[in-house]
């Protein structure tokens, strides 16, 4: 097994690592400002890469210009879900608001398998096809660009996170939500910028992604699964811990089924989250918020 | 709900009477709805069992159903056993997984639980997909032989039609939910509802509330096992759709909208839900996003269901203040 | 009312021992090192000063909070960190100083959940029913409406519990102790924010039930109603028990005045605050 192998298995890893993180982080987020695991994650998601597909199939958008033309749609419709909805949602019970989402997600899925029926649709760009070379290593150039654009996604949502007052609330409030409310944090201010933030992510994933993976109505369900999976080993609520356990995740997944084959790499994500609940259910890398 | 024995006995004959009614009439339709009426029944009332009684909105109740349906379907085909030995084989099984998931499960936050008990349906759909070499993979198990009922000296009763098929799954029903229903009327019940709406004031009253979750746990997942492991002679088939996501949301909206925590109320709104899609011939998917905008509405404006709405009607002739 | 449990205790003997209890939260000691007897039969009150850890005592040894050291004894045995039903089984009882309450169900239901797991009906025969389950239910029916009589709200045996005013909620609590048969009650707060002839009725209640034999560990900060009762005050500030004597000495120590003083002094200094 030589070295180049395994590198190449690592750089597929950090690859698929990263877009499991962007697809992960804007329910991270959700789940760490009001409390409510977004079940219509993976349809925002999916919403996302309809728009982008349609803008590139018959408006001939390019990559980019989809990407921002999704991005402004999904700032839009995650104002309308927080107003109409969420923002109802005040003092109910935790499984109310999932039960809520999951009748979005229904709304949403179900609605799309009507106007667009379940077959899958490719959407090509410039990039499609082409294939970068390295040193022996091989990179889908497409998948190259997303990467990179996906870096740069991170890179804002940090400065948010991390440089901002904006992002100094979420993190009050992610944390201790009581003392927060006491220094006079408004909770529905900060919870309507989560959920924009959050459903713009999700939808913005969709964008990046639809050029690689094929885009249909039930493709969002599909990755729910390891989000869900992948936002408790980094810990309900904490961003970072999110995007490391992503990595952690895509590579882990690609060296499994680069060297063992193995057909239940699915159940990776799986087999970590049980580990984490069992020896540390705050996540690995530990409190966003309390499990 | 009073037990005077005149309606115990009409009850009966009811159910007798539906019982010879393959007899009489031939249209495998009605059988066929029949059947998932029963079917949905059995689900939701565990489902209520778990989040109307106790407040645990628990995914796990699809993953117990396909389990209870591959195990039966295994050993019938693998095993050569027959359906009524399978069957009871199938409920402890899936008892035992209930158990074991309830027990890990349930030491994490609410959130957490919820998380872990969709993740772990996910996960077996995944099984049911990957481990080929017991399951089949997604082909699945097909050809199920019909169930029959040997009468020493008599005929053989082969029962490959929904008409005869149907009144097996009546009688599991009516036993189903007549437990279900002890079990909620019971101390145990109680102190489940107890439990849900303080947990620590029963906790500090002498309800071991570990145990009780667990036991409720347990009896949902047997319970919706045995139903699963009849469902699949009804489908001749068993394959990695039995885990579908379809299923828990049919079942979300019957207990929601009849009302978490009454037993009339979710079994009247499983009836409705079952009968009203082929009563309303559009397309599933249109159906879906109807139950999609009626969960949302009831989160909104009728979180405790039908049921709960006429309940808080009621006690307002209690306002004193 | 019959307690067999508590004939069977010989009097005088210390049903409750508390060793060396600590309690810390996010590096704050709540509770120092704290120990103290209670003796069968008394009536011993707990007063302190806002956040000096009486209720985070409380829940400590009735199994709500883990303490980081400590033991206690219940009648001689050992019942260090067991979860909350255990010690209800035990023998011990408690009210919450937020008046915890089931708000859905009516007041007789509530009773008779308080009562379901110290008859001898266990979990399995619970649910098979038969002769023992229909005499034991009727039993605990007649004691709950016998309870509801004597704090005045049997007219409301089928309301629900949401609908009482705040003195009815801990008059409703008081009741609920009492069908659990314990040997030891323990109150948190039980007249906080209640009307006088409430507080006297309270007070009559306990006295009532201490005379049959009930041991009482009373937290309160109503200093009327802790002398007119208790034989015995212990005093936390801090966490740490700075008197343990009978009410009228404690009254008098100076300690406990200033560690009233203070609290109140620095109430005061604080609303100067600009």
């Amino acid at each position: 097994m030589d070295i180049t192998f395994l590198i190449q298995l690592l750089l597929n890893g950090v690859v698929v690592g990263l877009f499991y993180g962007l697809v992960a982080v804007g329910l991270s987020l959700i789940f760490g400002v009001l409390e409510i695991v977004n079940f219509a994650h993976g349809d925002f998601y999916m919403l996302g890469a309809m728009l982008a597909f349609f803008s590139g199939m018959y408006l001939q958008f390019d990559y980019f210009i989809s990407i921002a033309v999704v991005i402004i749609v999904s700032v839009f419709i995650g104002y309308l879900l927080y107003q109409i909805l969420i923002v109802k949602l005040k003092n109910r019970s935790f499984e109310q608001s999932i039960l809520l989402t999951i009748g979005v997600s229904m709304v949403i899925q179900n609605g799309s398998l009507y106007l667009w029926t379940a077959t899958p649709k490719m959407l090509s760009n410039l990039y499609s096809y082409k294939v970068l070379e390295f040193a022996n290593l091989t990179l889908p150039m497409l998948r190259a660009i997303a990467s990179i654009v996906t870096i740069i996604t991170f890179s804002v949502i940090f400065w948010i996170f991390y440089f901002t007052r904006l992002g100094k609330a979420m993190r009050g409030i992610s944390q201790n939500r009581d003392a927060a409310l006491m220094v006079g944090i408004d909770p529905v201010r900060i919870g309507l910028y989560a959920v924009i933030i959050g459903v713009t992510l999700s939808g913005l994933a969709g964008a990046v992604l639809a050029p690689i993976y094929t885009v249909h109505p039930t493709m969002g369900f599909a990755f729910i699964f390891k989000a869900f999976a992948i936002i408790i080993i980094g810990g309900l609520g904490n961003i970072s811990g999110t995007v490391f356990a992503a990595l952690v995740l895509g590579i882990v997944e690609s060296f499994v089924g680069g060297i063992f084959q193995l057909a239940l790499v699915d159940a990776i994500a799986f087999i970590f989250m049980s580990i984490v609940l069992l020896v540390k259910p705050e996540g690995i890398w530990g409190r966003g918020v309390r499990v | 709900m009073v037990y005077e024995s005149k309606f115990k006995i009409s009850l009966l004959a009811l159910i007798l009477l539906l019982c010879i009614s393959p007899y009489f009439f031939h249209s495998e339709y009605y059988f066929t709805l029949g059947i998932t009426v029963c079917t949905f029944a059995v689900l939701s009332a565990g489902l209520n069992l778990l989040y109307g009684y106790i407040g645990l909105l628990s995914f796990a109740q699809v993953a117990f159903f396909g389990i209870g349906a591959y195990t039966s379907a295994i050993l019938v085909t693998q095993n050569s056993w027959t359906i009524w030995t399978a069957l009871p084989i199938a409920g402890i099984f899936t008892g035992i997984v209930g158990a074991f998931v309830g027990y890990t499960s349930l030491k994490l936050s609410r959130h957490a639980f919820a998380i872990v008990t969709l993740s772990f349906s996910l996960l077996c759909t995944i099984i049911a997909r990957e481990w080929i070499s017991l399951t089949r993979g997604s082909m699945g198990i097909p050809g199920l032989p019909a169930p029959t009922i040997n009468i020493p000296s008599l005929e053989t009763i082969v029962l490959d039609r929904p008409n005869y098929l149907y009144p097996v799954f009546l009688i599991y029903t009516v036993l189903a939910l007549f437990l279900f229903y002890r079990l909620g009327v019971s101390r145990i019940g109680r102190a489940l509802k107890a439990i849900k709406l303080d947990e620590p004031l029963a906790s500090s009253q002498g309800i071991n509330v570990l145990s009780h979750k667990i036991l409720a746990i347990v009896v949902s997942a047997v319970l919706s096992g045995m139903v699963g492991g009849l469902f699949v002679f009804h489908l001749t088939i068993v394959d990695p759709s039995i885990f579908d996501f379809y299923y828990t949301e049919s079942m979300l909206i019957m207990v929601i909208i009849g009302g978490p925590g009454s037993y009339w109320g979710v079994l009247c709104a499983s009836i409705l839900f079952s009968v009203i899609p082929d009563l309303l011939r559009f397309s599933s998917d249109l159906r879906m996003v109807a139950y999609g905008v009626l969960l949302i509405i009831s989160v909104l404006i009728l979180p405790n269901g039908v049921a709960g709405f006429l309940r808080n009607r009621n006690n307002k002739r209690w306002k004193i203040h | 009312m019959e307690n067999s449990l508590i004939t069977s205790i010989e009097k005088n003997s210390k049903i409750l021992k508390i060793n060396n209890l600590e309690m810390s939260y996010q590096g704050v000691k709540a509770v120092d090192n704290v120990s103290f007897n209670v003796t069968q039969g008394s009536i011993t009150g707990l007063i302190g000063p806002n956040g000096s850890g009486k209720s985070t005592l409380i829940d400590c040894i009735t199994g709500f909070l883990k303490p980081q050291a400590g033991t206690w004894f219940i009648n001689n045995a050992e019942l260090t960190g067991l979860p909350p039903h255990h010690y209800s089984l035990a023998g011990i009882s408690r009210t919450f100083q937020s008046t915890k309450a089931f708000g859905e169900l009516s007041l007789l239901e509530s009773l008779l959940i308080a009562g379901q797991s110290h008859d001898e009906v266990t979990f399995y025969k619970s649910f098979f029913g038969g002769n023992k389950l229909q005499i034991a239910d009727l039993e605990a029916k007649r004691r709950a409406l016998e309870l509801l009589e004597q704090v005045n709200l049997l007219k409301y045996a089928d309301a629900p519990a949401d609908i009482l005013s705040y003195g009815q909620r801990k008059l409703l609590a008081l009741s609920s102790t009492m069908m659990t048969k314990p040997f030891l009650v323990i109150l948190d707060e039980p007249v906080a924010g209640v009307n006088q002839t409430t507080v006297r009725r309270i007070e009559a209640i306990i006295k009532k039930l201490n005379e049959s034999g009930v041991t009482f560990l009373i937290v309160e900060h109503n200093m009327e109603f802790i002398m007119n009762l208790c034989s015995r005050v212990l005093v936390l500030q801090s966490g740490k028990i700075i008197a343990d004597d009978e009410p009228n000495v404690v009254r008098q120590n100076p300690l406990v005045m200033s560690a009233y003083l203070g609290s109140a002094q620095s109430k005061a200094n604080n609303k100067h605050e600009p």
